[in-house]
């Protein structure tokens, strides 16, 4: 049969088959190709890259933070955190020897661990964070010994404060992901945290590297150290002494304290008690908060402990605004001496009551304080005479400084959580302040003493701290610099002068004005011998909370400046809501811890005491080394001293003294000089002296064979009755015959607010 | 062919040429179902001599290539060259197809193996039986395929492998699709089926001669398709293989309609099997495992660890191309992301490491060997050769063009391979054969050879 080659037909029906293909189906999937590769490439690309990567981050190590002698505050250590990776645990058997190893060594239950290598897809099952190198340690054996490469081991790091509550309120804590919370940890995140580091690997989808593609290792860079202004030592003194004063007056708000240089703005300190171990920053340390916690009812105790933890990490040294009371007259007369509407020889009457408007308003003495000069009136913290003052100022100047000392904007301390202060709440707006129709007399003359507005606590001592420093208003500042991660300094911080708010004779005047409030008046507790501590009282109420809950409520404060002929710390105290059935004046409970403070800080300042003739000649004597002197020599010696003798034995030369050299011992006290006799070795148990006066007890002590140093205010020229408070060592203390026992005396009439 | 051989058997092909074109027609009347009345005869001539006598003489195709009759089928195929195009056409796809799946599975076959040259090296041995095999058949007079017996035979044979895979098959992914021949390995009688249904379409067609054309030749139009579909796609689609099924179905319907058959008939076989699979769909006759490709395919991510895994990594491989790719050898989806990455899915792999410009090589390499194989059915010697060719060419067509409408999610996921891409030692030696008998076909082509 004769084959037939296809026909014109089959010819047009294979070139229709073949524009089936080439007409319909490849350009459909030419154009399914540039669907996935060019329109959707990114898209799915980021995916793949997503799928084909294994991230890991490595942790930059937080900066520490310094005091300003480079003593670390808060540090970073590294830890490890725990991990198991389900799917490279081969069985069930091993998974459950794992869980088992693990819950040993971490003190963990089993049972959530083994729940955890349930999962068989992940990589990843984080079974504890931030483990101590020695636990990761024992793990890192366990998974070594056994050759499990199901247990992993990632580096983290944990921050530490060695001094716990140290400076609390100012360097907060971080959270577990370490990420500041509070504080300078929080506000200076961006600088402490770093930049995490990253290995980015190429991974199969076994999970094993890539042969030969692409691993690419950005290193961590850690955090800058910040180097604060505050200093351990001057910190360390003012918690110390707010701790004492917590303890002893109990106010029901607490304590707080700045310590403020006053020619940079630099704060030395800050604090506030009741505070928190930055460590444990979630444990309610407050025991009545705690009781309040307990009581709660089941479904309210999270907020309640929430907001307990919220009151215990809030600064309130910069959140928290009050009336400042008296301390303000600082300020109403700084303006007076710049303005001049007062002079040495103006004189101010107290009836104990001044009548302004149709209010009544009274001083705290209410028999009043008679005719006064201004330095007088100033040291007696009297109210009228201010109210006065104020007038005569007038209200456009004075609100006008009432603005120039910052009162009215934020001082933009380097810190978090610092209250704006708000036109018409924290105080008045020009209208009402200036409109006597709406009570703007009365408002100015209680400007005056420093009551119906409110200002915070640093707002006040850098106002202060101008008007000690010859005028300039400084932005308070408390990072002075930072440091890299060898702890070399990279960066000072300079001073910021705001502005010019006095003249620096104005300045100058303002300190020795406030030199005599502790010398001469109200200030007395405040008084340290040798060193010449100004500083002004001041007992606020409470008004808002007094109207609120029909009570007294006081805040008692001092604000101190030392050494007035060249200041260089102010201190301000505030004892929140002292309880009222006790003391509550500013002059009697927060005068003498400044006073205490200014005792330890000076001499850690390396102010040297300069002791004047009358300090000299009767709180203060130094009793000289006599050894090896004759009878003539150091009879002659103590009496330049104003020191009497006493010679034991019938020797030569001095063999032995009573108080050892160096002791300070009022004038006219007696030193015992052995002229080779024994001395006498018996022991003495030191005496109760509270309560006593200066000659009681140091009749007590004499008859004891024991000296007494002086301290606390027993110094200032004050017609006040003055009472032992302190005494070092305790009641019922042993002592050796010729010891020197340190007795501290405190005014206790005459010292107001 | 060495040049002198070739020389040689020219010389003799011009030795035995006719002078001049004589017309050798049949005038019987042909045999057939027809009526044997003389109106029907006499009408039945007329058309077929309109047809012979529509071309002036000598100037006709079928006149040029009867006047070309010349030697034998057997010298034709012995001496005569094969077409160079094809033959280059299938080299080169063999070659990149080899390259690209050592590339793609080197990281399975380390992962599996220990080696990466595991693949490659079974491959590359199937590659040259397959090629030894391919040259072996291109020598091969493909007109001794028309003998009745042989037909029988490859049918029976093919029957019967289909058979013992439902009784003694390997299953794998669900499906019973692979023969074990202890020697040899496995293979997959359903890659015959598709060779032996184009044979005997192309068998009965050639048959048929022209009453193909007309309407009334319901025993040469029907009952061939159904004796050859009948017979063999039941038992393939009981391999629960649903690819090789279409696929089978597809390229007879292709073959069918490059006959001469009677459109009337294509209209109803579509018309049938469109109201056959909607039946199908209406009462749910298909497979679960078949169904829930459909959403799916729709967007894969709606099952990113099950269903739609593969189609992902696929999809991310393609994106990670772009135009240029990511160079030879650096694709990172073949890391044991992206599974069956030397099988089904080496397209992939060419998308991400050699970019959109690879792959639309590749794509044009299939286009070149379809358009050639077209081309050498439209100039076959016979119809009983340009079928076979139509249908071989047509069978690799759509399986490249549904394996990378598969990697590209351009349809619902199945599992056909890319020939000469995949890897598969049995299918590649099949793929080289069927090309074998393509160059087979070729060798005997009516082309002007000198002008």
């Amino acid at each position: 049969m004769k084959a037939l080659p296809p026909s014109n037909k089959m010819l047009r029906r294979m070139l229709i088959s073949m524009a089936a293909i080439f007409i319909v189906a490849v350009p459909y999937l030419v154009y399914k190709l540039y669907e996935t590769q060019v329109v959707r490439a990114a898209e799915l690309q980021t995916k793949a890259i997503a799928q084909q990567t294994r991230d890991m981050l490595i942790s930059p190590v937080r900066g520490t933070i310094f005091d300003r002698n480079m003593i670390p505050l808060a540090v970073s250590a590294t830890v490890e955190t725990v991990v198991i990776s389900p799917a490279e645990i081969k069985d069930q058997a091993q998974a459950e020897e794992i869980a088992r190893g693990l819950s040993e060594i971490l003190g963990l239950d089993y049972e959530t661990i083994l729940a955890r290598t349930t999962n068989k897809k992940s990589y990843y099952e984080v079974i504890a964070r931030k483990v101590d190198p020695t636990v990761s340690e024992e793990v890192r054996r366990f998974k070594t010994e056994n050759n499990y490469a199901g247990i992993k081991l990632f580096e983290d790091t944990k921050r530490y404060y060695p001094y716990s509550n140290l400076a609390s309120a100012i360097l907060g804590f971080t959270n577990s992901d370490n990420e500041g919370q509070y504080g300078l940890e929080y506000r200076y995140e961006s600088v402490l945290e770093g930049y995490a580091g990253r290995i980015i690997t190429a991974k199969n989808n076994k999970g094993s590297e890539m042969p030969f593609y692409f691993e690419q290792y950005l290193p961590a860079q850690d955090g800058e150290s910040l180097v604060l202004t505050v200093d351990y030592g001057v910190q360390e003194i003012l918690e110390k002494h707010l701790e004492i004063a917590l303890a002893e007056l109990n106010p029901a708000c607490g304590v707080r304290g700045i310590v403020m240089d006053v020619k940079t703005g630099a704060v030395l300190a800050m604090a506030q008690k009741g505070d928190y171990d930055l460590n444990n920053p979630r444990t309610v340390t407050s025991e009545e908060a705690q009781a309040k916690i307990e009581a709660a009812p089941e479904e309210e105790k999270n907020s309640v402990y929430l907001n307990a933890l919220y009151q215990q990490w809030a600064n309130t040294v910069l959140q928290e605004a009050y009336e400042p009371g008296s301390v303000f007259k600082i300020i109403t007369a700084s303006i007076a001496l710049e303005e001049g509407v007062v002079h040495d020889s103006s004189s101010f009457v107290c009836n104990g009551s001044v009548k302004v408007s149709d209010s009544t308003i009274h001083c705290w003495k209410t028999y009043g304080h008679g005719t006064q000069t201004f330095a007088k009136a100033f040291q007696n913290s009297c109210n009228p005479a201010f109210i006065k003052l104020a007038q005569m100022i007038g209200y456009e100047t004075y609100y006008q400084y009432f603005n120039a000392f910052g009162f009215t904007e934020k001082t933009g301390i380097d810190l978090p959580g610092e209250a704006t202060p708000i036109r018409g709440v924290h105080y008045h707006t020009w209208d009402v302040f200036s409109n006597p129709r709406l009570g703007g007399l009365v408002t100015l003359s209680t400007y005056g003493f420093g009551q119906t507005f409110k200002i915070t606590p640093i707002q006040l001592i850098t106002a202060v701290s101008a008007v000690a420093n010859g005028g300039y208003l400084m932005q308070p500042y408390i990072v002075g610099g930072y440091a890299d991660s060898n702890g070399n300094i990279t960066k000072t911080v300079e001073p910021t002068v705001v502005r010019q708010v006095i003249s620096s004779a104005t300045s100058k005047k303002m300190c020795e004005l406030l030199e005599s409030v502790v010398s001469k008046g109200t200030g007395g507790n405040a008084y340290v011998r040798g060193y010449r501590v100004g500083g002004k009282t001041g007992t606020s109420e409470k008004r808002d909370k007094a109207i609120e809950l029909d009570g007294r409520f006081y805040i008692a404060s001092f604000c101190g400046v030392a050494p007035c002929d060249d200041p260089q710390v102010a201190v301000l105290v505030l004892i929140d809501e002292p309880p009222t059935t006790g003391l509550y004046q500013g002059g009697q409970i927060a005068a003498p811890v400044v006073g205490r403070i200014m005792n330890d800080l000076m001499p850690y300042l390396g102010v040297a005491a300069v002791y004047t003739d009358d300090e000299l000649a009767n709180l203060a004597v130094e009793v000289p080394d006599l050894s090896g002197r004759t009878r003539t020599s150091a009879t002659n010696t103590l009496k330049n001293k104003h020191l009497k003798v006493r010679f034991v034995g019938e020797g030569d030369k001095v063999t032995a003294q009573y108080p050892a050299k160096g002791s300070v011992i009022p004038g006219d006290a007696t030193v015992i000089c052995y002229m080779g006799a024994e001395p006498d070795r018996s022991i003495v148990r030191v005496p109760d002296l509270g309560g006593k006066n200066y000659e009681e007890a140091l009749r007590v002590l004499e008859g004891l064979g024991l000296y007494m140093e002086p301290a606390g205010a027993i110094g200032s020229n004050n017609d006040t009755e003055f009472k032992v408070s302190k005494q070092y060592p305790d009641v019922g203390s042993e002592l050796t015959y010729g010891s020197v026992v340190r007795v501290e005396f405190y005014g206790v009439s005459n010292i107001g607010e | 062919m060495d040049g002198r051989k070739r020389a040689k058997a020219h010389k003799e092909y011009e030795s035995i040429r006719p002078q001049q074109n004589t017309l050798r027609l049949n005038t019987q009347p042909m045999p057939g179902p027809s009526k044997n009345d003389a109106r029907h005869r006499r009408a039945l001539n007329r058309e077929y001599e309109k047809v012979v006598t529509s071309e002036p003489a000598g100037e006709s195709r079928v006149d040029r290539m009867l006047a070309s009759e010349g030697p034998s089928p057997k010298l034709r195929a012995r001496f005569f060259p094969m077409d160079a195009v094809f033959f280059t056409v299938v080299i080169a796809l063999l070659c990149f197809g080899l390259v690209m799946m050592y590339s793609a599975g080197s990281a399975w076959s380390q992962y599996y193996y220990g080696t990466d040259t595991y693949y490659l090296r079974r491959q590359a041995v199937f590659a040259v039986i397959g090629v030894a095999l391919m040259i072996v058949l291109a020598h091969f007079d493909y007109t001794r395929l028309k003998k009745w017996y042989l037909l029988l035979g490859i049918w029976g044979a093919t029957v019967a492998m289909l058979g013992a895979v439902l009784l003694f098959g390997r299953t794998a992914n669900g499906a019973q699709r692979w023969l074990e021949i202890p020697g040899i390995g496995s293979i997959q009688p359903s890659e015959v089926a598709k060779f032996t249904v184009v044979l005997m379409l192309a068998w009965f067609a050639d048959r048929a001669g022209g009453r193909l054309k007309r309407f009334r030749s319901f025993g040469w139009s029907v009952l061939p398709p159904l004796l050859a579909l009948g017979t063999i796609v039941p038992l393939v689609m009981l391999e629960r293989h649903l690819s090789a099924t279409v696929i089978i179905v597809v390229t007879a319907f292709v073959v069918i309609f490059n006959s001469e058959i009677h459109w009337g008939y294509l209209v109803g076989a579509l018309g049938l099997g469109g109201a056959g699979v909607a039946f199908a769909i209406k009462l749910k006759l298909f497979a679960e495992y078949a169904t829930a490709r459909i959403p799916v395919w729709k967007d894969p991510f709606i099952d990113p660890l099950g269903l739609g895994y593969q189609t992902i990594q696929s999809l991310y491989a393609i994106s990670a191309g772009g135009i240029f790719g990511l160079g030879l050898g650096n694709s990172r989806q073949k890391q044991l992301y992206l599974p069956e990455a030397h099988n089904d899915y080496v397209f992939a792999i060419v998308c991400e490491e050699l970019g959109m410009v690879g792959a639309i090589f590749v794509i044009a390499l299939f286009a070149l060997l379809i358009i050639r194989g077209f081309w050498i059915a439209m100039h076959s010697r016979d119809r009983f050769g340009a079928l076979l060719v139509i249908g071989i060419t047509t069978h690799v067509a759509l399986q490249a063009l549904l394996n990378i409408a598969v990697v590209t999610n351009a349809i619902p996921v199945t599992g056909v391979s890319l020939p000469f891409f995949s890897y598969g030692g049995s299918s590649l030696v099949m793929l080289l054969a069927e090309m074998g008998v393509v160059l087979s076909v070729s060798k005997q082509m009516h082309v002007e050879r000198n002008g």
